[in-house]
């Protein structure tokens, strides 16, 4: 084996793809825009409906408002909330003319006086924003008013606002606000993450095998004095270049969202509290290395097989599904890492991110998954090599 | 100089179970001179060539490039020959030039052994202008040229050429021609596959008549025409060809 060859051919192909609109789309491009367009975009679109929802307010229609005047007044004064008249308010409800709709018992006020219990109604629609985000100020308004008729009861009769709620409750949350953000990243991060640095290498690896087949380059190539295996080899160092930069940039990508949409402050990202120190970075940056090798060497041997770039597609999309499960794990609460798992290809990586991201760092683990997936990148460089060797693969008819 | 020794191709192939693509051949190529395969679609010409330039392995019997065996070191074997035929695309997205000097450092040369022998081959083939262009944007015939250059650039003693002129104009097969003339001048040994009897007529020295993987006849075009009393070569092909078919019959 020559290194010389390895190299030659491995620049050959960085230009080749640099020359490559579709290479470069796939392998900076995508993952670039990937985060923002999704995070921001998505954020930006609620904030806007959320905005406008409460730009134009809710309109109330009140049922019975001369049983509970004092009630109705104070709906009244609430900010955002319009009362309206109406007879067939049910209908106005739902041709959504009307948001809510508060029905008043006969004799309210009266039996507030005698001290009974009885029952407010509202009507709304879950299903739509503005009726919800209605429902939600009117329950405000009468719980404040609820609370005002409890203290009016309790001082009339002497009795201490202590004498109904004798402590309070208050939970302390000592989880770092590392691990806060870290648990909500921990869940779809590695899965975006793995998933991005697949589609970075499939692109450049079924283009620089079963492309080559269909474009009749593969046999010019053959008949240069560099070996299979130099070959294999110097194409790979390429389809893992384009990975590893695909999952570096996503990572880059993904934290540059989240500074920007924090300065931002788009509403969903609030609920985010997300930072993550440089260890934690550089660590999923180097645990995404092998398991983009792996990534490569599987697209890779799958592609050598194919005759063509539309052979080779319909087999990796079946392989994408197969990647996209394990790589979900993260997403199940519950499921920890241990030495089983360690050695379950994608599963290990996926939960070692997780751990990662919540600021756990159980380094054996880290350095063995570290070297299993290398050693599955191994055997599926090996395997590639293989096929590339075999003629009856090389000239299927 | 090429030796070829009983040399033998089987396929396996699902619908038509074992092909004999090439079935125990054997013949010889001088340097300074021009051997030609002539067949008929399907006889077994591209497999022939492709075992010669190490691309396909035979099921038995070997060739000895310039002495080297091209079953027991390939490497060295495919290091003597510049291989050509119509499978040998170029690669779209380089120019001409890098096309050129990709295979070069390949080969083992240096960045000034090629880039001095690049510098002959575009001056003597006229590619000039059109070097520094992508190989997807340049003609048919413009290139036929580079994919030549690339055959070259190592300057091999063998020269193995599969339908040399096939699907080009007639000035770039006269270009072609001319090629591989200066190449005999050379000194080179060269073989090439044709089922354009024009073309081996023109060119070759010594024509082999090929039909489903064996040899019919070996010889100059003159021996040929004494040995079957016709004058043009596809008369003497048609009644090789229909002498095989009835000996077939007669079994
Ligand atoms: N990879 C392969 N697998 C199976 N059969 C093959 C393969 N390559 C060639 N063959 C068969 O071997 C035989 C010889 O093919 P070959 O391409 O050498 O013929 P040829 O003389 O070059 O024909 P043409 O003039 O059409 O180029 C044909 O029957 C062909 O179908
Ligand atoms: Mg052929």
């Amino acid at each position: 084996m020559n290194l010389r060859n390895i190299k030659i051919i491995y620049r050959k192909e960085l230009l080749d793809s640099l020359r490559d609109r579709r290479t470069l789309i796939s392998m900076v491009l995508v993952p670039i825009l990937m985060f923002p367009v999704m995070i921001l975009g998505v954020g930006i679109i609620m904030g806007l409906v959320i905005s406008k929802a409460v730009q134009k307010g809710s309109k109330v229609v009140i049922v019975g408002e001369s049983f509970g005047e004092s009630l109705a007044s104070k709906i009244q004064e609430k900010e955002g909330v319009e009362v309206v008249e109406m007879e067939n308010y049910e209908i106005a409800l739902r041709k959504k003319e009307i948001q809510t709709v508060l029905v008043i018992p006969k004799y309210f006020e009266e039996s507030l006086a005698r001290a009974d219990s009885t029952e407010l109604r509202i009507l709304y629609d879950e299903a739509e924003l503005r009726s919800q985000m209605a429902e939600k100020k009117l329950r405000e308004v009468i719980l404040d008013y609820r609370d005002e008729v409890v203290s009016e009861r309790m001082t009339s009769r002497g009795i201490e606002k202590s004498f109904l709620e004798p402590f309070v409750v208050t939970s302390v949350n000592l989880a770092s606000k590392e691990k806060m953000g870290g648990m909500v990243m921990g869940l779809f991060l590695p899965y975006m993450v793995i998933i991005l640095s697949l589609t970075g290498a499939m692109y450049p690896a079924v283009d620089m095998t079963a492309g080559e087949k269909e474009r009749g380059t593969l046999e010019t190539l053959m008949v240069s004095s560099a070996s299979r295996k130099e070959m294999v080899l110097g194409k790979f160092t390429m389809v893992f270049t384009a990975s590893v930069i695909t999952a570096l940039l996503s990572l880059l990508s993904l934290f540059a969202t989240f500074a920007l949409g924090s300065s931002l402050t788009i509403s969903i990202l609030e609920d985010f509290p997300f930072s993550i120190q440089p260890l934690g970075f550089v660590t999923v940056f180097f645990m995404m290395i092998p398991l983009s090798a792996f990534f490569s060497s599987l697209l890779m041997m799958i592609s050598i097989f194919a005759k063509s770039s539309k052979e080779a597609n319909s087999y990796i999309h079946p392989l994408v599904f197969i990647i996209v499960l394990p790589a979900m794990v993260s997403f199940l609460p519950g499921v920890e890492l241990n030495s089983l798992m360690a050695m379950i290809p994608i599963v290990n990586t996926s939960l070692v991110l997780k751990e990662v991201l919540m600021g756990t760092y159980h380094w054996g683990n880290i350095g063995l998954i570290f070297l299993f997936n290398f050693l599955f990148a191994a055997l599926g460089l090996w395997g590639a090599i293989g096929l590339f060797e075999k003629e009856t693969v090389l000239f299927r008819v | 100089m090429i030796q070829v020794k009983e040399l033998t191709k089987i396929f396996k192939d699902r619908k038509r179970g074992e092909v004999r693509a090439v079935d125990g051949i054997s013949f010889e190529c001088k340097p300074g001179r021009i051997f030609g395969l002539l067949g008929p679609n399907g006889a077994g010409k591209t497999t022939i060539l492709r075992i010669l330039s190490t691309i396909l392995r035979p099921t038995s019997g070997t060739a000895l490039i310039n002495g080297a065996d091209v079953v027991e070191d390939p490497l060295k074997a495919r290091r003597q020959i510049g291989f050509l035929s119509c499978d040998t695309k170029l690669y779209g997205r380089l120019t001409p030039r890098e096309m050129v000097f990709y295979f070069g450092r390949l080969y083992g040369m240096k960045e000034d052994a090629i880039a001095r022998r690049a510098e002959e081959i575009f001056q003597l083939f006229g590619m000039k202008d059109f070097i520094h262009r992508r190989n997807d944007r340049l003609s048919s015939g413009m290139q036929q040229k580079v994919s030549i250059a690339r055959t070259i650039i190592h300057d091999p003693p063998v020269m193995v050429l599969d339908e040399p002129t096939f699907g080009l104009d007639i000035m770039a097969s006269r270009a072609v021609i001319q090629f591989i003339r200066k190449c005999r001048e050379e000194g080179k040994t060269v073989i090439l596959s044709s089922h354009v009897m024009a073309v081996a007529e023109k060119l070759c020295d010594e024509i082999a008549i090929i039909h489903r993987g064996r040899i019919l006849a070996t010889g100059t075009l003159k021996e040929h025409q004494e040995r079957t009393g016709k004058e043009d070569l596809e008369e003497i092909f048609v009644h090789l060809v229909g002498e095989e078919n009835g000996a077939n019959i007669g079994h």
